[in-house]
């Protein structure tokens, strides 16, 4: 009983063990953009499609946001003056919209050609 | 008002539907209020506390930490929940249907509540620092003011609440002798969901890489983020455009939980059942 917890902790343990063992992937560009006064600047990109990208988001508001999309998917909170790095990952050509879940009427659009 | 009571109440859902499924999961384990109690009162600390150091937890680990940090959680819960699930393969039924004496059973039964008790705090802590800073946010840029925000939220955290009720209720509906097998089946597929949702933290951080791209879209179908998707989504890991990767794991979760129940299952039950 107490062997079989043991080796279920064990089959545990190396799942995320090989999980955590894939080496990160390279990236490529690097697109900026800023929030302020609860808006993204700017709030459509245009990135190559089939590339790999990272969103760099700085809030210079004064309270935090979370910038967040459904497809692809990504939410990260970003706090008061901070700055946070999405790795996206490569887009099929065609238009994708993100937006702020603390503010929703606050939405940008990622454009891939 | 209406605002803080809405984002509280569709941030509440997921932590209100797990906390009525470990409650009817636990009706045979005495003393188990208490513990869930506690859970769900640590996580709301520990939701407050993410919530004020949310910029340290995102600078760390070279920028991903908000991820690999509630890819770890989550992990957490999945870890206690298939533990729940196989411990009480092997000793729910005892607890359920053997006369022993009472603090035998609250002895015995505590591991197991520990464990749910995690999974209640882990329920609350994810999405609760996202409700602290919303709110926050909301009081900080002078629009509401406390008095409606606070109400707001209050409100919000009693319809989660009330969501908690429902499906502990209708849970307790489900004859005795299935209840054990529902409860099972449901934490196994709650457990399978949070695995499938940890993948995508880590695929987000880029920790994870291999088979990322959506197995299929069925957002035209059912979006995950309608109401019925959503609760979907916290019942039985519902996606609208998963992964290879969030897929496999979840089967596997689902798996190695059916095969470790059935290895641990005392011989005598598996013959009492098949009379």
């Amino acid at each position: 009983m107490k062997t079989k917890l043991f080796l279920s902790a064990i089959a545990f343990a190396a799942i995320f063990g090989a999980i955590l063992a894939q080496p990160a992937a390279a990236q490529d560009a690097t697109i900026n953009i800023v929030v302020k006064n609860k808006k993204f600047d700017p709030s459509t990109i245009n990135v190559p499609a089939d590339k790999l990208f990272k969103l760099v988001v700085k809030n210079a508001d004064a309270v935090a946001m979370e910038i967040e999309s459904r497809n692809p998917r990504f939410e990260k909170i970003i706090a008061p003056g901070a700055t946070a790095t999405i790795n996206m990952k490569p887009l099929k050509a065609g238009t994708y919209s993100f937006y702020d879940d603390f503010n929703k009427s606050n939405k940008g659009e990622i454009v891939a050609k | 008002m209406l605002a803080a009571l809405i984002v509280v109440f569709r941030e509440v859902i997921e932590a209100g539907i797990i906390v009525g499924i470990v409650m009817a999961a636990t009706a045979s384990v005495p003393g188990r209020g208490r513990w869930i109690a506690g859970g769900i009162f640590a996580g709301f600390i520990g939701a407050c506390l993410v919530a004020l150091f949310i910029q340290g937890i995102t600078e760390a680990f070279a920028g991903m930490g908000q991820e690999l940090f509630n890819a770890a959680v989550l992990g957490t819960a999945v870890v206690m929940l298939t533990w729940h699930n196989v411990w009480m393969s092997s000793h729910g039924r005892e607890l359920a249907t053997e006369a022993r004496s009472l603090g035998q059973s609250v002895a015995s039964g505590s591991r197991t509540l520990l464990a749910l008790s995690i999974v209640c705090g882990v329920a609350v802590l994810r999405e609760g620092s996202e409700v602290v800073l919303f709110l926050y946010g909301i009081l900080a840029s002078g629009g509401d003011s406390f008095a409606s925000v606070f109400g707001g939220g209050i409100a919000g955290l009693l319809l989660g609440a009330a969501i908690s009720a429902l499906t502990y209720l209708g849970l307790l509906r489900i004859p005795g002798r299935y209840l054990f097998a529902a409860t099972s089946g449901m934490i196994a597929l709650l457990a399978a969901g949070l695995a499938s949702q940890t993948v995508a933290f880590l695929q987000q951080a880029d920790v994870l890489t291999a088979l990322s791209n959506a197995l299929w879209d069925s957002s035209w179908l059912l979006s995950d983020s309608g109401m019925l998707g959503r609760v979907l989504h916290t019942l039985i890991g519902y996606n609208d455009h998963p992964s290879g990767m969030q897929v496999i794991v979840y089967l596997a979760v689902l798996a190695l939980t059916f095969v470790l129940m059935k290895a641990v299952a005392p011989a005598r039950v598996l013959a009492s059942s098949s009379r």
